[in-house]
């Protein structure tokens, strides 16, 4: 469960003070597929990467799985990040001089597996996203679609409980975007609860629960049956 | 630690900056190598110095100094420094007229007053010259003047200073004599002592053997707080060669600041260049020490590389020219110098530049920005023309 309580965060840009994120409340139980969309400069990032211990609030609490991240030092925050979440960005910080094994591999280091371990799990994971056979190419060689999935695979590695991704479609056409947010689903079906930053309202559909944000503030909070897209 | 994550990902990135890191330790190899060279090829040619000056002096085994000021009442001054022997001399003769014999003076002597322990003259018979018999009324007279005046061993001759004082010598040895000899040797240090009395001046000169040249300028140094002008018939050569080896190993000091320093910013480089890796590492979750252990684990195996390779390429050099000077010049350079200023100058100017390097590096991971590595806001500073260059070279 995550819970995020009276969350502020505030930005300095140029003289002028963003706010960011603006006595953010909410709850995500367990297992749930949310999305958060939101305007550019809303504060979706910003909400996301503190869930993901990539960054602090100024004020209020992130609670994850009992643990209130704002008590976490640096050490404790990384490894949280390699324990219980799973990233996936937009330009999804792919190591190109890495094999696609290495990259996803690079996980399974950090969070201490052993060796003997490494392909297994690398063959399982690239099975989830149906890149079995792409192991030893190097990611500067694979197209947005297969690289964004090699970033899936190494999200999921680690077997998290948290899924966070940053507009993971945003690179992407229409086919590979559909794709990914199958495999999103997928994930989300098997227990895992999975947090999708998006500005598109078609992607944010697929969720079970829709959060807008505004000027850092949640302007809406719906499951997705009840929400109307604005034209 | 996880050290298989580290091992595996410093593996990783030798592998994928081979190249950079290759030329990095070439040049960092080189750099210290030439300045070891230079320092150790000044350092040889001051030891030939050395050697060859220690072999100048009157007995084989030291460096020769005048002492100029440091009268023969006050040789216990240097007594504290490392000199094998200090020693008065007055070889100028005797005025013949002053000794006398049986009532007469004796005349068309040549009479040398001097420190008797060291002489070429063998004495034939009676009591050989030593050291030991400096402070004694004996004379030496040659076979000449035995004949001519009648003396032999145990008689005595009288020397005279002004009128007041007299001072009666014991002939005790004979010695053979030739045109360039002296006809009586009498021993300094009472003959100085009844000159003084009466109120003579007695001009000599006063001699230091220092046991190794090496020790020259510090005592040359000592010499002159005491007021006393140290001079020796290498002074101009000395002086010059100290001043080109001091030349030298600044050159050498410069030269290994520049070379560690440049190895620095390459290294600094580097890491700029990895630095976006470096983030994705940290949002993936390893912890900034660990990767921090990457970096500065590379650095510094670089470092230790290069100095052993340094360490056999000085061996070798040094091991040739000396080699080739004991070939060319058989006993005078055959000493190995001491390469512990070197070795401590690499080993603190490396400690004091690789160290501001890896502190530089661990604070940047420590401070760095994960979110401006996603929003792509990375600040590269001043280097981001060429860090950017380097990383589409890397593409």
């Amino acid at each position: 469960m995550i819970e995020v309580r009276h969350l502020k965060k505030t930005f300095h840009e140029g003289g002028k003070e963003i706010k960011a994120a603006d006595d953010i409340s909410l709850t995500i139980p367990d297992g749930e597929f949310i999305s958060i969309i939101g305007r550019s400069g809303s504060g979706k990032s910003t909400l996301l990467n503190m869930i993901g211990g990539l960054d602090r609030c100024d004020e209020g609490e992130i609670i994850v799985n009992g643990k209130n991240l704002s008590s976490l030092n640096s050490d404790q925050l990384a490894e949280y990040r390699s324990s219980e979440t799973g990233f996936v960005f937009q330009a999804f910080h792919l190591e190109t001089g890495y094999s696609v094994y290495d990259n996803i591999r690079v996980a399974l280091l950090i969070a201490g597996v052993p060796f003997k371990e490494h392909k297994h799990r690398v063959n399982l994971a690239l099975e989830q996203v149906d890149l079995p056979d792409k192991m030893r190419v190097r990611t500067a060689k694979l197209s947005g679609g297969e690289k964004q999935r090699t970033a899936i695979a190494r999200a999921l590695i680690n077997d998290p409980k948290i899924i966070l991704a940053d507009e993971p479609c945003g690179n992407l056409d229409s086919e590979n975007s559909d794709r990914i947010l199958r495999l999103l689903e997928k994930l989300h079906r098997s227990g895992k609860t999975v947090v999708l930053v998006t500005h598109n309202r078609a992607d944010a559909n697929r969720a079970q629960r829709i959060i807008e944000l505004s000027d850092g503030v949640v302007i809406r909070d719906e499951q997705t049956g009840s929400f109307v897209a604005e034209p | 630690m996880n050290r298989p994550a580290v091992l595996w990902l410093s593996l990783k990135e030798i592998r994928l900056n081979f190249l950079l890191f290759v030329l990095s330790f070439i040049l960092l190899t080189s750099t210290i190598a030439a300045g070891f060279f230079i320092s150790s090829t000044s350092s040889d040619m001051m030891q030939v110095f050395y050697n060859y000056a220690n072999r100048l002096s009157p007995d084989k085994d030291g460096f020769l100094i005048t002492l100029n000021g440091l009268r023969y009442s006050s040789v216990d001054i240097v007594g504290d420094l490392p000199f094998n022997r200090v020693y008065p001399e007055f070889f100028g003769g005797v005025e013949s007229g002053e000794f006398y014999c049986d009532g007469h003076a004796l005349s068309e002597c040549i009479i040398s007053s001097k420190y008797v322990y060291e002489d070429v003259i063998e004495v034939v018979d009676g009591i050989a010259f030593s050291e030991d018999l400096n402070d004694s009324e004996y004379a030496w007279i040659s076979n000449r003047v035995a004949v001519e005046t009648g003396r032999v061993i145990g008689d005595e001759i009288l020397y005279r200073a002004g009128t007041e004082f007299e001072v009666a010598y014991q002939i005790v040895g004979l010695f053979d004599a030739d045109q360039y000899n002296p006809d009586i040797i009498i021993p300094f240090e009472p003959y100085y002592r009844a000159e003084t009395s009466a109120g003579r001046n007695v001009d000599h000169e006063v001699y230091g053997i220092l046991s190794d040249s090496r020790d020259y300028s510090m005592v040359s140094a000592k010499l002159r707080e005491r007021r006393i002008s140290p001079d020796s018939i290498m002074d101009d050569n000395f002086r010059s060669l100290s001043l080109i080896h001091a030349l030298f190993q600044a050159i050498f000091i410069v030269i290994l600041f520049a070379g560690i320093w440049t190895f620095s910013n390459i290294c600094g480089v580097i890491i700029e260049s990895r630095y976006s890796f470096i983030m994705k590492m940290r949002v993936l979750g390893m912890k900034a020490s660990r990767i921090s252990f990457v970096y500065a684990g590379i650095i510094s195996m670089i470092t230790l590389l290069s100095f052993v390779a340094v360490f056999f390429l000085e061996r070798a050099f040094s091991e040739n020219v000396r080699a080739l000077a004991a070939e060319m010049y058989p006993g005078v350079s055959s000493t190995p110098t001491d390469p512990f200023f070197r070795i401590a100058a690499v080993i603190v100017i490396s400690a004091v530049i690789l160290g501001k390097t890896i502190y530089g590096l661990v604070h940047r991971i420590n401070n760095s920005n994960l979110i401006g590595l996603l929003e792509e806001r990375v600040d590269y500073g001043g280097k981001s023309m060429f860090v950017h260059g380097l990383q589409k070279l890397r593409r």
